[in-house]
């Protein structure tokens, strides 16, 4: 449960002016009056469901380590795994 | 296979285009007129060798960009890594092309010397990329790091506790050499795993301050005790203090591993980066000094 985030810089500002936190940092943030107005969110992973091009965690994967796989691909793995 | 490493990304499709690329470089450079003077970058195709490796290095730099940009949907970071280093690697030769493998005290080889810098770092950090993180999760053996650390201070704490039921030389050998291990270090200590340790050699009438590399030097102190352990109850002590010294032994070198795995890994970023945005620099002072003199 968290309080709402106030709205991140860009990254140009955060790269040339060091304004908010940077991509993936946590943001460093006292919630505001109207955050607290507004109450406490649950938050939780929804596999980036208002992105279009799935969560957005796989994509920003370089080296492709990070992979979302149904559960009867898990059983390949494993198996692929053992073998 | 579930699991595709960054160089098979799609089939390997950008080895081919960075091959297409390559061709395409060289028919041009073979294009060129030999009658007036050597291929260079001043004749039509020389320019057009010189336009595609700048753009390609202001495209192979927004990869720092797309990285970062995580809600992006222009194609997965994976992709454009791939990319990245197929099209870094095809750089080598369309820049070698251009400048014609003419070499001077100038600015012009001094952006080919630091594209050089760059693009060799980036092999490094493939090679790392590639082979370190096996290497690292096998010596973890599927643990943290802070796991390892863990396990050694419990260990530290025994074996403390019992040389302190040993005679007053080893336990204080035993109780410096764990007050005086250093793990980590400088930037040569982490990537060469330098141990600086320390220990006290206590003889009842003096002591001395010696090297503990490895932790060796204090486990010798306690194995040279042993034949003279006095009661019976010393000797077993004894016994299982060099067990429990040689297991922080093996602790120790574990973290050290550790760390100097992990060092190799990112070292080659703090050259990669600094070097791409002296490269930026130096292209751009190329291109004007270029037009300047034409």
């Amino acid at each position: 449960m968290v309080y709402e985030a106030p709205k991140k810089p860009g990254l140009w500002s955060w790269l040339l002016f060091s304004t908010g936190s940077g991509p993936g940092e946590q943001p460093d943030y006292k919630p505001g009056a109207a955050a607290k107005e507004k109450g406490k969110k649950a938050v939780k992973c929804d596999a980036c469901v208002s992105v279009s091009g799935g969560p957005a965690c796989v994509r920003a994967c370089p080296t492709g380590a990070a992979i979302r796989i149904g559960p009867e691909q898990y059983v390949d793995l494993l198996e692929e795994r053992k073998r | 296979m579930i699991h595709r490493g960054l160089l098979r990304y799609r089939g390997a499709r950008y080895l081919w285009w960075s091959l297409a690329l390559i061709v395409g470089s060289c028919v041009l450079y073979a294009t060129q007129p030999r009658d007036l003077e050597p291929p260079n970058g001043g004749s039509w195709q020389g320019y057009v060798l010189g336009t595609i490796g700048a753009l390609l290095i202001l495209w192979l730099t927004l990869l720092s960009i797309r990285k970062r940009s995580y809600r992006s949907t222009a194609g997965s970071v994976q992709g454009w890594t791939s990319a990245h280093v197929y099209l870094g690697s095809a750089l080598l030769i369309v820049a070698t092309l251009h400048c014609g493998l003419q070499f001077g005290w100038n600015v012009h080889t001094l952006a080919y010397a630091l594209m050089c810098i760059v693009i060799f770092s980036g092999f490094f950090g493939l090679y790392s990329y590639i082979n370190h993180p096996q290497l690292i999760s096998n010596n973890r053996q599927g643990g943290a790091r802070a796991e390892l650390f863990a396990e050694l201070f419990e260990l530290n704490k025994q074996a403390q506790a019992l040389a302190q039921k040993c005679a007053s030389g080893v336990a204080i050998a035993v109780g410096s050499s764990v007050e005086r291990t250093v793990i980590g270090g400088g930037v040569y200590s982490q990537l060469f795993s330098k141990d600086h340790s320390f220990f006290v050699r206590d003889s009842g009438s003096s002591s001395a301050l010696l090297a503990n590399a490895d932790q060796q030097a204090v486990i010798d102190v306690v194995a040279e005790r042993l034949p003279r352990a006095e009661k019976g109850a010393e000797a077993a002590n004894l016994q299982q203090l060099i067990v429990l010294l040689c297991r922080r032994q093996a602790v120790v070198r574990r973290i050290r591993r550790d760390i100097r795995l992990r060092g190799w890994l990112r070292i080659w970023l703090y050259f990669h980066i600094p070097m791409t945005v002296a490269l930026l620099v130096a292209l751009l002072l190329h291109i004007v000094v270029t037009f300047f003199y034409w």
